[in-house]
C-alpha cells in the first residue's frame, strides 16, 4: 500500500492497531534564529498571497527550518523525496525522513536506524497524519528494534504539528507550533533532532 | 499542450519558428552573498549523497539563490510550481516564474507583465530548455506585449544557465554559472531581476 493512500490516522489503525495517546512530551525550549534567517523569513511571510502551491510552502519555510536545526546536528542526513519501502507492504516517498548520516563507503546510502519523518500537507492535517503514521510504521518496521523512537512531523509550512511512536503507542503532541514564533519552533525541532542523534549514538553502543 | 511535452528546444522550434543566438548578454557583476548563506550552501554540498532527488536540489540550492536575488527586488512576486495557461495551447506548471507583484485587492493575483520562468531539472539541460522555452512563449503570449522580454533560467541546483526571448529571438547567455562560484551565480540573478522590475516600471509608464 502507498503511504498516500492512507487518508486518516484511523486508516492507518484499522491496519495497525496501535495505542494512540495525546499528550506534551515536547519541552518548552527556545533556539533563536540569526537576524538573516528571520529577515528571509519576513520577506516570504510578506510575499505569500492567497493562492500558493504546497511547493511555496515547503521552499519558503519548512526546508529552511528543518535545515536550521539539522545544520546543529550533521550524525543526522535529511532525505528529500526519496523512496522509503517496507517490502510491498508500505511504500512511497516521504516529504523527508531522517536516517543517520552514513559514513564511509556503503552500498546503501540510506544509514539505518530510520529516525523521524515530515510529511508537508497544504492545510490538510488529517491527512497529512495518516501519511506520515504510515511512513513512521515503515521506518519502524525496516528498522526492526522497536526500541527506535521515531518521531513525526506534520507542517503545513505556517503550522507544525508532531508526534512520536514507541513501540505500540503513538504520542501526539498536545501543543501545535507556528513559524510566528520562530525561537519556539526551532527550539522544539532542535529536540527532535536532537533525540534523534542521542538515539544514534546508543544503538552504536549496544551493537 | 504541455510544458513538459517539449523535450528540447528543438521540439519547441517546430511548432514556434524563433531565431537562435549564442550571445553573451549578463555583465562580469558579483554580489556577495552573507557568510551565513554561504554556510547554508556548504552544509547542503557536504551532507549530499549520490541520490539525491530533484526536489533535494529545489529546497537546498535552486530556491535559496533565487531568494537571496528576489530580496532585493520586492516589486516582483516569484510564484512557486503555480499553473500558467495560454488559452489550450501552452499549459502547465513551472516551476518559478516572476511576475509583477499585484497591489491593493485583485480578481486575479498573478500581476502582469510576466517577466522570467525557471525549470530545476536534474542533470538535464536539454528537456529543461525544451520546456523552459516554451513557457517563455506562453508568457510573451499571455503578456501580448512584444516589447516585453522574458528571461528563462535552468537549472540542475549546481548549475544555471540562462537565456532570453525577445521578440522572435531566443538568445542563450554563453556562460553557465556555477554556485561554487556563489556571487557571481547571485550576480546574473541579480541583475536578470533588476531587468525584470525595470521592465515592470517601464511599462507602468508607458500605460
Amino acid at each position: 500500500m502507498k503511504f498516500s493512500d492512507f487518508k486518516s490516522v484511523e486508516d492507518v489503525l484499522t491496519q495497525y492497531p496501535l495505542g494512540t495517546v495525546k499528550a506534551q512530551f515536547l519541552p518548552n525550549v527556545e533556539f533563536s534564529p540569526s537576524a538573516l534567517f528571520i529577515e528571509d523569513l519576513n520577506f516570504t511571510l510578506s510575499m505569500q498571497t492567497s493562492v500558493e502551491s504546497e511547493m511555496f510552502y515547503r521552499e519558503g519555510f519548512i526546508f529552511p527550518f528543518m535545515q536550521q536545526v539539522w545544520k546543529r546536528h550533521p550524525e543526522l542526513k535529511v532525505w528529500i523525496n526519496r523512496k522509503l519501502a517496507y517490502k510491498e507492504e508500505l511504500t512511497g516517498e516521504p516529504d523527508y525522513f531522517i536516517s543517520a548520516l552514513p559514513k564511509g563507503p556503503t552500498r546503501d546510502p540510506v544509514g539505518k536506524p530510520l529516525l523521524a519523518v515530515a510529511e508537508a500537507k497544504q492545510e490538510d492535517f488529517i491527512a497529512g497524519w495518516g501519511q506520515c503514521l504510515a511512513e513512521m510504521i515503515a521506518c519502524q518496521k525496516i528498522n526492526a528494534d522497536e526500541h527506535i523512537t521515531i518521531y513525526g512531523i506534520v507542517s503545513a509550512g505556517e503550522f507544525w504539528q508532531f508526534g512520536k511512536l514507541e513501540k505500540e503507542t503513538f504520542t501526539r503532541n498536545i501543543t501545535a507550533y507556528t513559524v510566528h514564533d520562530p525561537a519556539k519552533l526551532l527550539g522544539v525541532l532542535d529536540y527532535l533532532f536532537d533525540q534523534c542523534e542521542k538515539q544514534i549514538t546508543n544503538t552504536q553502543h549496544y551493537e | 499542450m504541455k510544458f513538459s511535452d517539449f523535450k528540447s528546444v528543438e521540439d519547441v522550434l517546430d511548432k514556434y519558428p524563433l531565431y537562435e543566438v549564442n550571445a553573451r548578454f549578463l555583465p562580469e557583476v558579483e554580489l556577495v552573498p552573507m557568510e551565513w548563506f554561504i554556510a547554508n550552501i556548504k552544509f547542503a554540498l557536504n551532507t549530499r549523497a549520490s541520490v539525491e532527488s530533484e526536489m533535494f536540489y529545489r529546497e537546498a540550492f535552486v530556491y535559496p539563490f533565487m531568494q537571496q536575488a528576489w530580496q532585493r527586488h520586492p516589486k516582483l512576486k516569484v510564484w512557486v510550481n503555480r499553473k500558467l495557461a495560454y488559452k489550450e495551447e501552452l499549459t502547465g506548471e513551472p516551476d518559478y516564474f516572476v511576475s509583477t507583484l499585484p497591489q491593493g485587492p485583485t480578481r486575479d493575483p498573478v500581476g502582469k507583465p510576466l517577466v522570467a520562468v525557471a525549470e530545476a531539472k536534474q542533470e538535464d539541460f536539454i528537456m529543461g530548455w525544451g520546456q523552459c522555452l516554451a513557457e517563455m512563449i506562453a508568457c510573451q503570449k499571455l503578456n501580448d506585449n512584444e516589447d516585453v522580454t522574458i528571461y528563462g533560467i535552468v537549472s540542475t541546483g549546481e548549475f544555471w544557465q540562462f537565456g532570453k526571448l525577445e521578440k522572435d529571438t531566443f538568445t542563450r547567455e554563453l556562460y553557465p554559472y556555477s554556485i561554487n562560484d556563489a556571487a557571481k551565480v547571485l550576480g546574473a540573478l541579480d541583475y536578470l531581476f533588476e531587468q525584470c522590475e525595470k521592465q515592470i516600471t517601464g511599462g507602468c509608464h508607458e500605460i
